[in-house]
């Protein structure tokens, strides 16, 4: 039988609920030429909002961030309901790892592009990119677990 | 399923015989074809989305031809002894720039430049970021070789987005080779210009005709100075014909 949701997965839960937030808050400045960012007191989010690499193909990067969230959101509701037998919640805890890791990994790429290209910081990425992270990290252990314990079917 | 399980029923003593053929061994050692899987889609959706929007990718691809101008000195193009002046302030990043030299800088040359009616003359405004004043730096290093004009159109034909890498010292550079292709072979020192653009001595020039052009009152680009008379934001060739038939008419030039 299914053992209740383990505490890693309610925090990736609540984690990803606050980057569903952030990611969506970015995409309505993003789509609205007009409206001002609110941005904290280090950086200068609308330096990083209006450099060419705030868009891909006229498709805003917040887009993609929150299009991830919402997937991820999914598959860890997926997990916390127990859909599925235990084949399936080891297939949606190895996705919701390949997840956070594109995610992790095309932050840690704006990241670097905030820091070395645009030079200016957005405090919203950041605060994504530390969300995706730690994402990330509660993702592993749950994803490794069956790795090396496939074992040759027995009877 | 079954083979393995009749396997085993007939060996009971060998019940851990592995019927997995190597290659799906393996990924199950890298934890199985869901993660393998997954992991791997993930990668190239991230790599896509890395490649798509690479510094530069915005340049524009159109073939380049060397245009002929007469009497071009430096950065100023048509007789000396022309009635008229006019002064252009532009920045290579600013669009309107890129739009206001492919559509009313031809008709303007053959109207009033070519027939010895206008001295044209273009005049530094670098004010959109770093990639401006590098992309005017070099211009000015072409200015050396006696090849501004044509390495100003081929800028215009590359431009892409504000500071997207399109105008960095190595893109530049690329231009300046792709200048020297096109050109005859002695008009163009590829050495000297690339030495030129790493050297950052024409720097001060690009700061000092930005300088000149804000005390001269023009703020925004593409901006004329059509005998001492501003004209911002050009609409069209007929607006910049009327103005230089009315500096005509004031100078006693020939209409």
């Amino acid at each position: 039988m299914l053992a209740a949701p383990s505490w890693r997965v309610l925090l990736m839960t609540a984690l990803t609920l606050a980057g569903t937030g952030v990611a969506a808050y970015l995409v309505t400045v993003a789509l609205d030429p007009n409206k001002e960012i609110v941005c904290g007191p280090v950086g200068d989010c609308h330096t990083v909002q209006s450099s060419q690499y705030a868009d891909i193909a006229g498709i805003p990067v917040a887009v993609f961030g929150l299009a991830m969230y919402v997937v991820l959101l999914g598959l860890l509701g997926a997990r916390l309901l127990g859909r599925g037998g235990e084949r399936t919640q080891e297939a949606l805890a190895q996705v919701t790892f390949a997840l956070a890791l594109g995610g992790v990994l095309y932050s840690a790429y704006l990241t670097y592009l905030e820091l070395a290209v645009i030079h200016a910081i957005c405090v919203w990425c950041v605060t994504s990119a530390l969300i995706i992270t730690a994402v990330f990290l509660l993702a592993i252990p749950d994803a490794a677990r069956r790795t090396g314990r496939r074992e040759p079917p027995t009877l | 399923m079954s083979r393995s399980r009749q396997s085993a029923v007939r060996q009971p003593s060998r019940t851990r015989v592995d019927h997995r053929p190597g290659w799906r061994r393996q990924i199950d050692a890298l934890g199985g074809p869901v993660l393998v899987g997954s992991v791997t889609v993930v990668l190239v959706g991230v790599f896509a989305l890395i490649w798509a929007n690479r510094p530069g990718s915005s340049a524009g691809t159109a073939p380049f031809e060397v245009v002929v101008r007469r009497e071009v000195t430096g950065r100023t193009w048509g007789d000396p002894a022309a009635p008229v002046r006019i002064v252009v302030f532009e920045d290579f990043q600013c669009p309107f720039c890129a739009r206001y030299t492919q559509d009313v800088e031809p008709a303007l040359a053959s109207e009033f430049i070519e027939t010895g009616k206008v001295r044209y003359e273009f005049h530094h405004l670098a004010f959109l970021g770093a990639e401006s004043t590098q992309a005017a730096q070099a211009a000015e290093c072409a200015v050396e070789q006696d090849q501004f004009w044509p390495y100003h159109d081929l800028l215009y034909l590359r431009q892409g987005r504000e500071n997207s890498g399109v105008f960095t010292a190595e893109r530049v550079k690329g231009y300046g080779a792709e200048l020297d292709r096109a050109l005859a072979p002695e008009a163009w020192d590829q050495a000297a210009f690339e030495s030129c653009v790493d050297s950052g001595r024409t720097r001060a020039t690009v700061e000092r005709l930005t300088r000149e052009a804000g005390e001269v009152g023009a703020r925004s680009t593409p901006t004329l100075l059509i005998n001492g008379q501003l004209m911002a934001g050009v609409r069209g060739i007929d607006e910049v014909r009327q103005a230089i038939n009315a500096a005509l008419a004031g100078t006693g030039g020939r209409p």
